[in-house]
């Protein structure tokens, strides 16, 4: 390896963290450091868990050698979750960009040197991240699952673990970079940086899923494969193939794990050679449309948005003030790609909570299980206004381009409970509407008009409600402020939390049953919520007017959050 | 009329701006001079209403603009020295959020925007995100920004940047134009031709401290020089020129 190669190499690995879900200024190694503990950690805890576990059933053979079934399964899943987190993350820097392009294009570097650089960058990424997840754990649980006849030694349960594993980690990181690949070179890099969040966004739904999941593959994986093989589905489950891998590997090979053996090492290979082909072939191309291409106009979105903006002047907003942070906190959430990231993420849970809560009745009753209203089906809205209303909340306290907030500082609005009903606005419009309207179609298209009216009206006053709550502390301009971390004070109050939302998603589902089949319920519910909605609204009108001015700094600057590359703090460290 | 008495800002106890006083006049130009670090950019930021001095005081028709600080950034428009802009709006959309902060009426809003627009030939651009835009664009939708409610005092600070050669004669026409309407305008810039041409008073700052503030003409006929670039060079500027740039290109061959 030439020296420019190595420089390279170690230059791109340093790019790979500069993305925007990583907080700037840290030193690489605590970066990576600090990434592998917390990815390694479950996979470090479980073997001694899994080792008493075993004791304890081990007079039952058959008890047995489902659980070492399932907890192999669960070692690969989660590095799967992990690499795949860590393809998520490095996302944005894997293949060339407009900055690398215009910084690496002007020096005397050939295309070979380019691209070598960046394998050895993301092999050397790679490769740490699998040992770092699984060399440990394979040198604890290998030797365990040889002591319970799992596999044929300990040698070759540890190697069987770790090849597994990692395996399986480098299949979903590979897999990733595919997907991003084939996206730039096929709808190119503006298109590709406006889908990467809904992308990104069901990756992470997947690979949450695929934890959520993972209880009700034990009713499959009793004694060995062959079950799983039989199954229409299941057998397209990455996770299956790798224990099939396991199985194999570990020299006590199951009935049906010999072909799910040869799927994993070809689907690994597969992965990984079409992410080097992808970067060999394309590097010039994607150079080169980056140095020569525009970035998007988004013509029709646009004229959407503005049609959109233009009814909501007329009919709804009379305060230019409403106005202008309304579409301010709208067009930041669509737009800001750190911001979408962030939200997609608490919508991701709550997809991934939504369908791990679905599949249940799905397998226990089929279509059936859908005939009728119950508070599973009815708790999903619920789910998603909650998430996706309490990230809104979290996100629009995060600054966007903070040197860009002059402005707002300029023109403090004197009227700051008109701020506070705009972003209200903004609330019920990203995060009540949609979940609303989930909620009354579905109704409607599985039960018909009265439960869909009453799952509607239920659904959007709740969804106000909470809207109301949440922004009754709101003394900001949304994205314009230094952000605090750890005012959620969520390592105390997270029992408070669960509550909330507990009560908020499965309570008033419940609840929601007794209104449909009594009507007078409803009516006191419209009365009872309507009323809530009144005197909150009133009362975050008040505070926000009764503030002493609106906060654009916070007052402990060493707490400030320096992630995000949003700090106020590091901007006017930047300006100075 | 705008008056500043004695602006001092300290960061971190080291001075940036000691002890500035000027009167601007409606109808007057203040072209504001200086190196970079002379602290001009904190005196803009000052009378911007953006930094609270360390001590004196900005006066605005003889009321400290502290007073009723909301009151007086309604009455200025501002364009800083840095084009920050958020840039994933576009050009309208941005200039819509200004206004609307503005409390402008949403049709005399639309009306400006569109008229800016035209003017400053960003019509074709409007769908297109600011990142998109090149610098002079950007600049130019801040000084739209800044013009959009009609001020009475303009504070301009480096407007120059990346503005194309006729708009740069447009903005110097157009803060003639103002000035004569009565407007009273803050000019800070590098350009020492444009503030030379467009100010009636010249403040020269270097190290935070005033050096000079007179006319332009009463400046050259002071020190009997023939021009703005000479007296700069004579209050200002201790490095010799001419070795430096032998000395940048003796190192270049290194």
């Amino acid at each position: 390896m030439s020296r420019t190669t190595a420089l390279l190499a170690r230059t791109f690995f340093g790019r790979f963290f500069e993305s925007d879900l990583m907080p700037p200024g840290l030193p690489q190694a605590q970066l990576v450091i600090g990434s592998l503990v917390a990815l390694a950690a479950p996979g470090l805890l479980l073997p001694a868990r899994f080792a008493a576990k075993y004791l304890q059933i081990s007079r039952d053979p058959q008890l047995l050698t489902q659980a070492l079934l399932v907890d192999r399964l669960l070692f690969i899943t989660l590095t799967m979750t992990a690499m795949g987190l860590v393809a998520l993350v490095i996302w944005e820097g894997v293949f060339p960009d407009r900055r690398d392009a215009r910084i690496l294009a002007a020096l005397p570097l050939s295309t070979r040197e380019l691209i070598a650089g960046r394998l050895i960058a993301l092999a050397a990424l790679a490769g740490i991240f699998v040992l770092g997840v699984n060399a440990v754990p394979a040198l604890m649980y290998g030797p365990l699952i040889a002591a319970y006849g799992a596999a044929s030694n300990a040698g070759l349960g540890l190697v069987a673990h770790f090849i597994a594993t990692a395996s399986a980690g480098a299949f979903v990181f590979f897999s990733l970079l595919t997907a991003q690949g084939l996206l730039l070179n096929v709808a190119g890099r503006r298109i590709a940086e406006r889908l990467s969040v809904i992308l990104q966004a069901v990756f992470l739904v997947v690979l949450l899923q695929m934890i959520f999941f993972l209880p009700r593959m034990g009713a499959f994986v009793r004694t060995d494969l062959a079950a799983v093989a039989a199954h229409p589905y299941l057998g397209a489950v990455p996770s299956i193939w790798f224990l099939g891998l396991y199985d194999v590997l570990g020299g006590r090979q199951g009935a049906g794990s010999g072909p799910f053996a040869v799927l994993a090492l070809l689907a690994t290979a597969a992965a990984a050679l079409l992410a080097a082909g992808l970067m060999i072939l394309t590097h010039g191309r994607l150079m080169r449309r980056a140095l020569e291409g525009r970035e998007a106009t988004g013509r029709s979105g646009r004229v959407i948005g503005r049609v959109f903006g233009r009814v909501a002047d007329i009919f709804w907003h009379r305060r230019s003030i409403e106005r202008a942070a309304f579409a301010f906190t709208l067009r930041t959430l669509v737009r800001s790609r750190t911001h979408g990231m962030l939200l997609a993420l608490y919508v991701g849970v709550a997809l991934a909570l939504v369908v791990s809560g679905l599949i249940p009745v799905l397998l226990r009753q089929g279509l059936a299980g859908f005939a009728r209203p119950d508070v599973p089906l009815l708790s999903p809205p619920f789910i998603l206004a909650f998430l996706t209303l309490a990230g809104m909340r979290v996100v629009i306290a995060i600054p966007v381009e903070p040197k860009a907030n002059w402005i707002v500082r300029l023109l403090e609005p004197g009227d700051r409970g008109a701020v506070s009903t705009g972003v209200r606005d903004a609330f019920l419009v990203g995060g009540a509407l949609p979940a609303t309207a989930i909620a009354g179609v579905n109704a409607l298209v599985l039960w018909g008009p009265w439960p869909a009216l009453v799952h509607t009206v239920v659904c959007a006053a709740m969804a106000w409600i909470l809207s109301e709550v949440l922004l009754l502390t709101l003394q900001k301009v949304p994205f314009t402020a230094t952000y605090y971390p750890g005012r959620a004070r969520l390592r105390t109050r997270w029992p408070l939390y669960l509550i909330a939302f507990t009560n908020f998603c499965f309570t008033t589902a419940a609840f929601e049953l007794l209104m449909i089949s009594n009507p007078a319920m409803l009516v006191a519910f419209v009365g009872a919520s309507g009323g809530a909605i009144a005197v909150l609204s009133a009362v975050r009108q008040r505070r926000a007017r009764e503030a002493p001015g609106l906060t654009f700094e916070e007052e402990d600057p060493d707490a400030l959050f320096q992630g995000f590359r949003l700090s106020e703090g590091l901007a006017a460290q930047r300006t100075k | 009329m705008l008056e500043a008495q004695g602006l001092t800002k300290y960061y971190s106890a080291v001075p940036a701006v000691r002890d500035l006083s000027f009167e601007l006049q409606p109808g007057g130009v203040l072209g504001l001079l200086g190196p970079n670090g002379s602290g001009k950019s904190t005196t803009v930021s000052i009378l911007a209403g953006l930094l609270e001095p360390s001590g004196g005081t900005v006066r605005f028709n003889g009321e400290d603009i502290r007073d009723d600080l909301i009151g007086y950034k309604a009455r200025i428009g501002y364009v800083p020295e840095e084009a920050v802009l958020y840039s994933y709006l576009t050009g309208p959309e941005y200039l819509s959020l200004v206004g609307n902060l503005r409390s402008l009426p949403p049709r005399r809003l639309r009306d400006r925007i569109d008229g800016f627009l035209t003017l400053f030939n960003l019509q074709d651009d409007v769908h297109a995100p600011m990142s998109a835009y090149s610098k002079g664009m950007r600049q130019k939708i801040l000084i739209a920004a800044a013009l959009l409610h009609d001020p009475e005092i303009v504070i301009l600070d480096e407007p120059n940047s990346g503005l194309d050669v006729t708009t740069t004669l447009v903005l110097r026409s157009l803060v003639q134009t103002l000035a004569a309407e009565g407007r009273m305008i803050v000019y800070s810039s590098h350009v020492l031709e444009a503030v030379e041409r467009a100010a009636t008073d010249v403040l020269i700052l270097h190290e935070g401290r005033v050096v000079a503030h007179d006319s332009v003409d009463r400046l050259r006929g002071l020190m009997a020089l023939p021009s703005l670039e000479q007296v700069f060079r004579r209050l200002v500027i201790e490095t010799d020129i001419d070795a430096v740039a032998r000395d940048l290109v003796r190192t270049m061959r290194l």
